[in-house]
């Protein structure tokens, strides 16, 4: 126990053992019916619309949206739409323009497609490289929260906390591919979608279903009172403003675990129609958020602390295995085999 | 590598690219420079400021997009 630590949570470790049970049951699964690498890269293209939609959904509903984007509310209130806004405006150019491209391919990473139609060699490494750097600084964050969740639950070392991580996030991509990887999103997209519902309802049903009367005593708690329903930080630095509209409504389009997605579904219509349902559920993530960001503003103390802190849990993991996987794809397919090896590796060994 | 039915597809997305770019950088641009601008309630007497109501509506009109914009091309490629 870490000096000064609260006593441990019994029900969210629970929950979270529960969660890594049936994730290392689905990982066995997986492993088993994984035979190639179009299985392992891609899940053998057997994947629904709307199940990838669901995976989708996530993938993009990481620790950032469920922890910092929530504690972004508390903190400042305003400030959390504009992420909350950004995210989703940033889909649409990937279903315009990348989602059916990118099926129709029918390769296993963005790289794979870019290098359709440029150098392979030069063009596969810059491919590569950045894919890497993404899930590097992605992970960074995935991993701290994790580290930090556990040694608060747990009271072990923050060092042990994300080791255990790590060592857990490895075991399901080593062993179950992209396979595992989508249906651990599934399983951690459908209780998060679910337990946010029923904590937004418990905050709800405090003010009598009154959006404007929980934002009403949100305001009254917060120091800040009515300056947090409107931007703060945003307008003390409008060119960093500026430049964080940019990234957000072109950046999702760049993130190389999303793209991986959609080799995983059957056809083109099938990748839009993920992207369309990972949008919808996204969407309805982030309006819940908005209820239980003020809602812990507004009641105080913790709302199902347990049940949240187990969530949180799940979608750090589920998020850091689909990272994991594209940068081991990355490596293992873009720079090794095609790279390194020139194309002569024979990919179905990469399994 | 284009399909020729998705080119379409390409004209409409560019074009609701420009209009959801066009909605979000009205947003970005009043956030950064004009905060005040939806400060107001969304109803008299009311807590909840014109800027959620101009957030969680481009949200939503993400979705609404994006869901018109997959059936039309869906059906299309289904025509013979």
């Amino acid at each position: 126990m870490t000096q000064g630590a609260a006593p441990l949570n019994w029900t969210a470790i629970i929950l979270f053992l529960c969660f890594v049970v049936v994730t290392l049951g689905i990982t066995y699964g997986a492993a088993r019916r994984t035979r190639s690498a179009s299985d392992y890269y891609a899940a053998g293209a057997q994947i629904t619309g709307f199940q990838n939609g669901v995976a989708l959904a996530g993938d993009l509903i990481s620790a950032g949206a469920f922890l910092g984007l929530s504690g972004l509310i508390f903190a400042t209130g305003f400030d959390g739409l504009v992420y909350a806004v950004g995210y989703p405006v940033g889909y649409p150019i990937i279903v315009f323009f990348l989602a059916d491209r990118l099926r129709r391919l029918g390769k296993y990473t963005f790289a794979d497609a870019v290098t359709t139609r440029l150098a392979q060699r030069p063009v596969r490494v810059l491919a590569a490289c950045s894919s890497l750097s993404i899930v590097a600084f992605y992970l960074i964050a995935q991993m701290v929260g994790a580290g930090q969740l556990v040694q608060l639950l747990f009271g072990i070392p923050y060092l042990y906390a994300v080791v255990t991580v790590g060592a857990l996030m490895v075991c399901y991509v080593m062993f179950g591919g992209m396979v595992a990887t989508t249906w651990v999103q599934i399983v951690k997209a459908a209780i998060l979608l679910a337990t946010g519902t029923v904590t937004a309802l418990l905050v709800m049903a405090s003010f009598g279903f009154s959006y404007d009367a929980l934002v009403a005593q949100a305001v009254a708690a917060h120091p800040r009172h009515e300056a947090i329903l409107m931007p703060q930080n945003f307008a003390k630095a409008p060119f960093s403003t500026l430049s964080l509209g940019v990234a957000l409504f072109f950046g999702a389009a760049g993130l190389p675990h999303l793209l991986m997605r959609f080799f995983t579904v059957p056809d083109a219509r099938a990748a839009r129609i993920s992207i369309f349902w990972g949008c919808a559920f996204v969407a309805y993530f982030f309006s819940l958020i908005f209820i239980i960001g003020f809602g812990g503003l507004a009641l105080g103390g913790s709302v199902l602390l347990g049940l949240n802190a187990a969530v949180g849990f799940a979608t750090i993991l589920a998020v850091v295995a689909g990272l994991t996987l594209a940068g081991a794809s990355a490596v293992s397919h873009d720079l090794y085999a095609n790279v390194f090896r020139g194309g002569r590796a024979s990919t179905d060994s990469l399994c | 590598m284009m399909h020729a039915s998705s080119q379409p597809g390409t004209r409409l997305g560019v074009v609701l690219s420009l209009l959801l770019g066009t909605l979000f950088a009205g947003f970005i641009l009043a956030a950064a420079f004009n905060p005040g601008l939806f400060a107001g309630p969304v109803s008299a007497g009311g807590t909840v400021t014109l800027w959620f109501a101009y957030g969680f509506g481009l949200i939503w009109t993400t979705v609404l997009v994006i869901g018109l914009y997959v059936a039309w091309v869906n059906a299309r490629e289904r025509r013979p």
